[in-house]
């Protein structure tokens, strides 16, 4: 038979008509949705129950046609008809993949070159963005609903897997965070490792399936990597991860940022989230040596207590996440302590240890750009205009991935014109905002490739808002690059922790970038 | 004499359960081949390892000289195979579902199929899950015989329908795989009696015997002797005589060997002279039957 391969997919479209239809309905509304829609929806409105609804729906439609088309000519048992009859397996899981090529890979290319275009961002200059976002979508989800439809024998019978693979995931993640230390450690090459067996186990149960059909064994396999990756988490070596990635600063050597302890500082006033048989402590900090246009973020901290009749006390690595900048002499670090050790030691003057794990982020390209009325063009192809609420928050876009990058306005040189219900902007006053993004990848993963975002400028510690960027205010973009980790030491002698336990923890604080 | 399917010690075990043990099993090109069984002996097993939609354990197959490993994508272009049991795309009309079948083989025969939809007046508009269980049987049926395999293989293809169905799927496998092998699985004898030309017995995955059907029906008499007083009874007969029962002065027993000069040379032997000796040619039901008692009484 020379056209086996559309004879079967032919077979498919008719009889998987229904289901195309929807798929191709979801992603249709999705796109209209992402293109209509304000930015920021300050208030409820038509849209907002589509922004949330369709995101979801969009991958969960086209699993559910690559698990349904699949299991067409089911892999799974010994009864179907299509077992017997001249298949050859090789055109039938080709005639698979063109329909879920035309079905879900089509389809998305052809909303996101649509997007693009409404964006005002030519499709052609993001080629290999846009083939990159169909490698990953091949891979997270192509590749795992055709692996799962392999190996089910009916829609029923997958979705109790996927509610299994769920419960496996947070199990895992529940696994992985009271792991000591892997919250700060570094990516590995475990973690790429467990990447590629995942893929390759995908891809190997397809074609094992196609070509011999031994369910028992796939699902062996695939139970047995299961089985493998708690393996990986407790073989990690994450303290040697840390210490690999983090080295202590050399003696003569300049640290991105100078930390010390704050004794001017009043103990707290917070009120705190109240956590069983713990106690949380808010140990003051001041920054210093940040150079201006760059930025150093707090990875991780270890933390240890020592009292003077020798009991001790170690917090272990755990994630911190406070960005230090030029400009901002304040920060602080959380603790939380067994309130045992606690009760033991809070009156007493102690000895406090801490590790930083610090990134530097320095300015790879600094760009003033005054802000216009209408849109202006920003760093990493995008584009921004003024919020219509709020005279702090930018509202910009970008083809297929954020940039990595530190935003700053000066008091002194906003237009902002002073108004009564605002406080006025104190003299050398800095608003600063960031868009994170480490990654090196030609696109964010999503549906959508416009990425889009808001940098609310803030000068973090006030209440109200104040009012940064007008027409005609100049800002500055800042793209980063990570330079430089490093550990740092700060030892804090004959402190009370009592004075520094915090009744509540506050919420926000910082200058925040709203993704 | 060549063989449409050979098998040589084949194994198929599930775990810890053997299903088909040490099968060896030659089938003739051009027969009608019947294996037949109680349920559970390993009948279906035996022809899903045939058509590799089960791996052996070990030892091997051969169909159309094909290793049964191999048996697959166009080696069904010459084999057509029927099961009670298989699983159908119901949503497809019968029309649909043969023009979808018939691409997929050269030598399928558009005029069979019309001539064979006719006979079993096949609604060719209803969807095959709407069908009752005869007209789907007829339907696969027809997409089976329609590319004129050289071997066709029915796994309990008349179960549960009624005679009239079946006679004329008999009937329609007759005519119209005359050039073919038939081999067909079947727990009731009944169905294939009149139509099977060799027969294989599978009890608890073991065949018992595999041989042509004309002299199976030969080697198998019911004996009735009757003495003028009852006889004394031995304590061992001979091997080939099953199911030994004395009721007075008559003696019944099934003798599985028979050959009138030797069978009465025996019964001389053990019984001297009867008054009466009656043997009958037994029906494949009645033979199959006490087969299936001897292996439980062996057992």
């Amino acid at each position: 038979m020379k056209n086996q391969i559309l004879h079967i997919f032919q077979k498919d479209v008719r009889h998987h008509w229904l289901e195309i239809a929807v798929s191709v309905a979801v992603i249709v509304a999705y796109a209209w949705n992402a293109v209509t829609r304000p930015m920021v929806e300050y208030a409820p409105g038509p849209h907002t129950f589509l922004s949330r609804v369709l995101p979801p729906l969009v991958p969960i439609a086209w699993a559910f046609l690559i698990v349904r088309v699949l299991q067409g000519e089911c892999m799974v048992g010994d009864r179907q008809f299509w077992v017997t009859r001249p298949y050859d397996w090789k055109k039938l899981l080709a005639a698979k993949l063109l329909f879920v090529f035309l079905f879900v890979n089509a389809p998305l290319f052809g909303i996101q070159v649509f997007m693009l275009l409404k964006a005002g961002f030519p499709p052609s200059r993001y080629v290999i963005g846009l083939l990159w976002l169909q490698l990953m979508w091949t891979l997270i989800l192509i590749l795992p609903a055709a692996t799962l439809a392999s190996i089910t024998a009916s829609i029923g019978q997958a979705t109790l897997v996927v509610l299994g693979a769920l419960l496996y995931i947070i199990g895992g993640a529940a696994l992985d965070s009271v792991m000591p230390n892997a919250g700060v450690a570094p990516d590995s090459i475990l973690d790429s490792l467990q990447i590629a067996m995942l893929i390759s186990a995908g891809v190997a149960v397809v074609f094992w399936q196609y070509s011999r059909r031994r369910t028992a064994q796939s699902r062996l396999l695939l139970l047995g990597l299961a089985a493998t990756i708690p393996i990986f988490i407790f073989a990690t070596p994450y303290q040697t991860l840390i210490d690999h990635a983090y080295r202590q600063a050399a003696a003569a050597q300049e640290p991105p940022a100078r930390l010390a302890f704050d004794f001017t500082k009043p103990r707290s006033r917070g009120r705190g989230y109240p956590e069983k048989n713990k106690v949380h402590v808010r140990l003051p900090l001041l920054v210093s040596g940040v150079t201006s246009g760059s930025m150093v973020q707090v990875n991780g901290t270890r933390v240890s207590i020592q009292a003077p009749d020798g009991r001790q006390w170690s917090s272990g690595w755990h994630a911190a996440g406070p960005v230090l900048l030029a400009d901002r002499p304040h920060s602080q670090e959380d603790l939380t302590i067994d309130q045992s050790f606690f009760e033991q030691v809070k009156s007493v003057p102690v000895k406090v240890h801490i590790s930083f794990a610090l990134t530097l982020f320095e300015g790879k390209e600094a760009r003033r750009i005054v802000a216009e009325a209408s849109q202006f063009s920003v760093p990493g192809n995008g584009r921004c205009w003024l919020a219509s609420r709020w005279s702090n928050e930018l509202l910009c876009s970008f083809p297929l991935r954020k940039p990595f990058l530190l935003l700053s306005g000066s008091a002194e040189e906003t237009t902002c014109a002073a108004r009564e219900d605002k406080e006025l902007l104190p003299a050398g006053a800095i608003g600063y905002s960031w868009q994170w993004n480490q990654s090196s990848d030609p696109a964010e993963f999503g549906i959508s490739p416009v990425q889009s975002t808001v940098l609310y400028l803030s000068d973090w510690g006030e209440a109200v808002s104040r009012e940064y960027v007008c027409p005609g205010t100049p800002l500055t973009f800042t793209t980063l690059q990570e330079t430089q980790r490093i550990r740092s030491e700060l030892d804090i002698d004959g402190i009370r922790l009592a004075h520094y336990q915090l009744i509540g923890v506050e919420d926000g604080g910082f200058g925040i970038s709203v993704p | 004499m060549s063989c449409a399917i050979r098998t040589h010690d084949l194994v198929k075990k599930f775990f810890r359960v053997t299903a088909v043990r040490d099968l060896n099993l030659d089938v003739p090109e051009g027969a009608i081949y019947a294996l037949v069984g109680p349920n559970g002996a390993g009948k279906t097993t035996a022809i899903k390892v045939l058509m590799n939609i089960f791996p052996a354990t070990s030892g091997s197959a051969e169909v159309l000289g094909t290793d049964s490993r191999r048996i697959a994508g166009a080696a069904f272009t010459s084999i057509g195979y029927v099961s009670e049991n298989q699983e159908m795309p119901g949503w497809m009309r019968i029309d649909q579902f043969l023009a979808y079948l018939r691409p997929f083989y050269p030598t399928w025969d558009r005029d069979l199929e019309n001539v064979m939809a006719k006979q079993y007046m096949l609604p060719l508009d209803r969807k095959l899950g709407k069908l009752s269980r005869g007209v789907r049987m007829k339907a696969v049926l027809v997409s089976a015989l329609a590319y004129h395999p050289k071997l066709i293989v029915l796994d309990e293809p008349f179960g549960g329908l009624d005679p009239l169905v079946r006679d004329e799927l008999i009937e329609g496998l007759l005519e119209r795989g005359s050039e073919a092998t038939i081999f067909v699985s079947s727990h009731d004898l009944a169905e294939i009696e009149n139509v099977a030309s060799h027969v294989g017995y599978l009890e608890e995955g073991r065949l018992r015997f595999s041989e042509d059907m004309a002299a199976l029906i030969d080697r198998f008499r019911e004996v009735e002797l009757t003495f003028d007083a009852a006889p004394a009874l031995q304590a061992k007969w001979p091997e080939s005589w099953m199911q030994v029962d004395a009721a007075g002065a008559v003696v019944r027993f099934i003798e599985s060997r028979f050959d009138e000069e030797r069978t009465r040379s025996e019964i001389q032997n053990l019984f001297g002279q009867a008054r009466d000796t009656t043997f009958t040619p037994m029906s494949l039901r009645s033979i199959f039957l006490a087969m299936a008692k001897a292996g439980r009484g062996s057992a």
